[in-house]
C-alpha cells in the first residue's frame, strides 16, 4: 500500500530559525496593522500609540502572542473569543436601537484607567457590555461584532512573526503599495509560479519594488541557484531583502547588475574569454571566494585593520601614530576594498549572464518593460520561462507585440488575475465588502531556440 | 528527465512537450522507435532524441517546438483522473503556504497529481511531500508519474482514506493541503500532523457550504487567520482594432466603391478585427468622401498629444487593445487559508 521513501532531515539551522533573537527582523501584527521591526534590547518601539521595549520577545518561539504591560511585551495565551464575553441576553432587530454617545457609560479615562490598573482584555471588554444601554438589545450577530471591534480598539495584544515573502508583501500592499508598483499577492505568486522558480534555477530579475520580487525569488531558491538583480543607479534599493534576513550563503548567490553595464555586456559578447575586465582598479589577489554586498557593508563599518587595497596605503605607516590620519588611511583602504571586491563580483556576474543559461526572466520594474525583455532575453537559455509585470496592460501588451516580431518565443499569455475575499460566518457569509480593484497585468511566455538566419 | 532540475537535451523515457501552436500542445513520453500523429503529420521519436529542448522539429506538413516540462506545463497537459487543479490557484496556494526549498507538505487527496507536481518542484532537494489518496489506482498512477519524473525522492504517496484514518502523521508538516469533499473529518489530523512551532494550512472546496463548515472547523480547534479568498485569470488577447468612423452623408451610389483589403466599412462591428500584426497596419485607408477635392483620408489627423492613444484617419481609429471574449473560468473553487501558531 504505502510506498517507501524516506522523508529528508530538516537542517538544525532551520529549526533554531523558529525562535525570536536578539537582531532579527521580526513582524508584529495586531489585526490587520502589520509592522516590522529590528529587535533590539533596551531599545523602545511604537505600536499603535503604545511604547514599549521588545525585550520580553526573545526567546520565545515565533508565532506567540503577547500583551503590552508597563512598556514590557509579557507573552499570553491567546486572546479569548467573542462568544465568551456574550450572555444568553439578545435582542431580534434593531429597529428600538438608537446610536447615541450616550449608550456608553464608560468614558475613555475611565478605560484608560483600568488599562494602567493592568485589567486584563476581557475584563475591560465585559465591563464596556455592563455599561452599554444597548448592548442587550442587539442581536447576537450584532454583540458579536460589537465585541470584535472593541477588541481591536482596547485590548493590545499582538502577534511576533517571522517575515517571510507572504506578509512583507501584504505588508507593502496595505501600506505603501506604490514602493513595490501595486503588486498583489496573486500577481506575484503567479510571477514565481510561472516563472519556474525553484531551486538549482539561474534567475535574472529586474525589480525596482523595493527588492519585493528578489527577495521572493531568493526565497524560493532556498540558497541553490543564481540571481542576478537588475537595477537602475548604482546600488540596488532593495530594504524588503534585508527584512527578510537571509543567511549569507543566499546572498552570496545575488549579484547586483547595474542598468550602465548593461550595453558593456552587450559589446563583450563574442569575447567571451577576456571577459574578466583587469582595466577597473587595480587587480589585487582577492581572499577566498566573492562576498555578497552586505559583507562589503560590514567592511564598510567594522573594517581598520584588514583590507586587500594597494600598496599605497602601506606606504603611509609613518602616519599611524596620528589618529585622524589614521581613521582617514582606513576609510581609504575601506573604499579601495570596496571598489575592487565591487568589480570584481560585477566581472563575476558578466562572465555567468555570457554563459547564456539563465533560466528564468523577470521584468518587474517601473521603466518601459519593451527594451529590458528584449536586450535581456539574449542571456536566457531555450525552452524557459520569462515573465513581464506591468501595473498597466499597455506596456505588457508592447513587450508582447515587439517579441512577437522579434519571433524568440512561444507560449505568450497576456493576463490579469482577479482577488476576492470572503466572510465566512454561519448566516453571515458574503464577499467582503472591499476588494482590490488591480493587481497589475503579467505576460508570460516560452523561450525557443534561435533560428539560424 | 527531472522536473526537478532543468537538462538540455531529450533523452529517451523523457516526458516532452509539444508545442503546435496557441492552445495547442501534447505532453508525449519519449520512446525509440514511436511515432506521434499531429495534424502536421507524423512525429518520429527517433527524430527529436538528442534535440536540444526549444528546439523546433519539422513534421511534413508543419513544425513543433519540443519544450521542457515543467509543472505548468505538465498541468496544461497531464491525463486527467480527476478535476485538477489549475497553475492560478496552484500559484496561490504555494503563495500562501509559504512552500520553500526544506518545507514539509501533507496533500490529500491527490487526485491527478497537479498540485503535487508543483508543491515537489517547490519544495526541492531538501523538502518532503507526504501525499494521500483514497483510490488505489490513482494513488498508484502518481507514483508512476513521480517516478517517470524523477521525483520519487522528493514524495511519499499512500493509498489512504483519511477522512476515516487520518494522516499518522505527528509534528513534521510546515504546510498541510485538503482538497476533499470533506474536509472537516481530516482537520484534526491535520492539525496532529502540523508542526509543534505552526504551520499553515490550506482547504480547497468548490462549495460554500463545504466552506462554512471548515471554517468553523478551523476555528474551533484553535487555528487562526481564517481567510478564505477566490482567484480567477482573465487572459487577454492583443489584436489591432481599427474602428471605422461613420459617414455623416450619404454617398452617390451611381459612384463604383473601392473595396480595399483590410476595410470594414460596410460589415458588422464583430467583424471590426483586422489580422494580429505587429505594427499598426496602413492598410485601413478607405474610400475618400465624395465632396471634399484633396483626398487627405490617409494622412493622420491632427489631433492633440493627450488624446493620441491610438492612429486616426478621416476613415478609422486604429489602436492595440487586450480584448478579453466570450466566456472565463468563473469559478474553481475557494482557497480557506489558516495558521497555527505554537502553544
Amino acid at each position: 500500500m504505502a510506498t517507501s521513501s524516506e522523508p529528508m532531515c530538516v537542517d538544525e539551522r532551520k529549526t533554531s530559525n523558529v525562535t525570536i533573537k536578539e537582531g532579527d527582523q521580526a513582524i508584529l501584527k495586531k489585526g490587520k496593522t502589520v509592522r516590522i521591526f529590528q529587535i533590539r534590547k533596551n531599545r523602545d518601539i511604537w505600536l499603535d500609540k503604545i511604547k514599549f521595549s521588545l525585550d520580553g520577545a526573545v526567546g520565545h518561539y515565533y508565532g506567540s502572542t503577547f500583551v503590552v504591560k508597563n512598556g514590557h511585551m509579557h507573552k499570553v495565551q491567546k486572546t479569548f473569543k467573542e462568544a465568551e464575553v456574550l450572555g444568553p441576553e439578545k435582542g431580534t432587530d434593531n429597529r428600538d436601537l438608537h446610536d447615541l454617545d450616550s449608550n456608553q457609560k464608560l468614558s475613555r479615562e475611565d478605560i484608560e484607567k483600568m488599562k494602567k490598573e493592568g485589567a486584563k482584555g476581557q475584563e475591560i471588554i465585559e465591563q464596556l457590555i455592563e455599561n452599554s444601554t444597548t448592548f442587550k438589545g442587539k442581536t447576537e450577530y450584532a454583540q458579536e461584532k460589537w465585541v470584535k471591534k472593541k477588541k481591536q480598539k482596547h485590548v493590545a495584544e499582538f502577534t511576533v512573526l517571522k517575515p517571510n515573502t507572504r506578509l512583507m508583501c501584504q505588508m507593502y500592499h496595505e501600506k505603501s503599495p506604490a514602493k513595490i508598483l501595486n503588486i498583489r499577492m496573486d500577481t506575484l505568486a503567479q510571477i514565481l509560479t510561472y516563472g519556474n522558480v525553484h531551486a538549482f534555477t539561474n534567475v535574472a530579475v529586474v525589480d525596482t519594488c523595493s527588492g519585493l520580487v528578489v527577495g521572493a525569488v531568493l526565497e524560493r531558491l532556498g540558497g541553490y541557484g543564481k540571481v542576478f538583480h537588475f537595477h537602475p543607479g548604482e546600488r540596488p534599493v532593495r530594504p524588503i531583502v534585508d527584512n527578510l534576513n537571509f543567511p549569507q550563503e543566499f546572498l552570496d548567490n545575488l549579484y547586483n547588475f547595474p542598468f550602465c553595464e548593461i550595453n558593456s555586456l552587450k559589446s563583450e559578447e563574442g569575447k567571451s574569454d577576456d571577459v574578466i575586465d583587469n582595466s577597473h582598479g587595480d587587480s589585487v589577489p582577492s581572499e577566498g571566494d566573492s562576498l555578497s554586498d552586505t559583507t562589503v557593508k560590514q567592511c564598510t563599518d567594522s573594517n581598520t585593520e584588514t583590507n586587500t587595497g594597494g600598496e599605497s596605503t602601506e606606504s603611509q605607516d609613518k602616519d599611524n601614530t596620528d589618529p585622524v590620519a589614521r581613521k582617514r588611511k582606513a576609510e581609504m583602504s575601506t573604499r579601495e576594498a570596496n571598489k575592487i571586491l565591487y568589480s570584481k563580483r560585477l566581472s563575476e556576474a558578466k562572465e555567468l549572464l555570457l554563459k547564456r543559461n539563465i533560466d528564468c526572466l523577470i521584468i518587474a520594474s517601473k521603466f518601459n518593460p519593451t527594451p529590458l525583455v528584449t536586450t535581456l532575453i539574449e542571456y536566457v537559455a531555450p525552452s524557459r520561462p520569462i515573465v513581464v509585470y506591468s501595473q498597466y496592460k499597455e506596456a505588457v501588451m508592447d513587450a508582447y507585440a515587439y517579441l512577437r516580431e522579434i519571433g524568440c518565443l512561444v507560449n505568450y499569455r497576456v493576463s490579469e488575475t482577479w482577488l476576492r475575499e470572503y466572510q465566512i460566518l454561519p448566516m453571515r457569509t458574503h464577499p467582503e465588502i472591499q476588494m482590490s480593484a488591480g493587481g497589475g497585468y503579467l505576460l508570460t511566455a516560452t523561450t525557443i531556440v534561435k533560428e539560424q538566419k | 528527465m527531472s522536473l526537478a532540475k532543468y537538462h538540455d537535451k531529450v533523452k529517451e523515457n523523457d516526458t516532452v512537450i509539444l508545442y503546435l501552436g496557441y492552445d495547442n500542445m501534447h505532453a508525449i513520453k519519449i520512446k525509440k522507435g514511436s511515432v506521434f500523429q499531429t495534424r502536421y503529420g507524423a512525429l518520429r521519436h527517433n527524430d527529436i532524441i538528442g534535440t536540444t529542448y526549444g528546439s523546433r522539429v519539422h513534421c511534413p506538413k508543419g513544425y513543433l517546438y519540443i519544450l521542457y516540462p515543467t509543472p505548468e506545463l505538465w498541468t496544461s497537459n497531464l491525463p486527467h483522473r480527476t478535476q485538477i487543479l489549475y497553475t492560478t490557484d496552484i500559484s496561490v496556494v504555494s503563495f500562501q503556504l509559504d512552500l520553500k526549498p526544506g518545507a514539509v507538505v501533507v496533500e490529500s487527496g491527490t487526485g491527478s497529481a497537479s498540485l503535487s507536481h508543483s508543491i515537489i518542484r517547490s519544495i526541492l532537494p531538501d523538502g518532503h511531500l507526504y501525499t494521500f489518496e483514497f483510490h488505489k489506482e490513482r494513488a498508484q498512477k502518481a507514483e508512476e508519474e513521480f517516478k517517470d519524473h524523477s521525483l520519487s525522492d522528493y514524495v511519499t504517496v499512500t493509498h489512504k482514506d483519511v477522512c476515516q484514518f487520518g494522516f499518522d502523521l505527528e509534528d513534521v508538516a510546515d504546510a498541510v493541503f485538503l482538497d476533499l469533499p470533506v474536509p472537516w473529518d481530516a482537520i484534526p489530523s491535520a492539525k496532529k500532523a502540523l508542526k509543534k512551532q505552526g504551520g499553515r494550512i490550506c482547504s480547497f472546496s468548490p462549495c460554500i457550504e463545504q466552506v462554512q463548515k471548515s471554517c468553523a472547523c478551523f476555528a474551533e480547534l484553535g487555528f487562526e487567520e481564517i481567510s478564505t479568498k477566490e482567484c480567477l485569470v482573465r487572459n487577454f488577447d492583443v489584436r489591432t482594432i481599427n474602428l471605422p468612423n461613420p459617414e455623416f452623408f450619404s454617398r452617390d451610389k451611381t459612384k463604383s466603391q473601392p473595396q480595399k483589403k483590410g476595410s470594414r466599412f460596410d460589415r458588422d462591428d464583430m467583424d471590426a478585427y483586422s489580422e494580429e500584426t505587429a505594427e499598426n497596419s496602413a492598410q485601413c485607408d478607405i474610400v475618400e468622401s465624395s465632396d471634399t477635392k484633396e483626398n487627405t483620408t490617409s494622412e493622420v489627423l491632427d489631433t492633440p498629444a493627450w488624446d493620441y492613444i491610438g492612429r486616426k484617419t478621416a476613415a478609422n481609429f486604429s489602436f492595440k487593445a487586450g480584448i478579453s471574449l466570450g466566456r472565463m473560468p468563473g469559478h474553481t473553487g475557494y482557497l480557506t487559508f489558516a495558521t497555527l501558531y505554537p502553544l
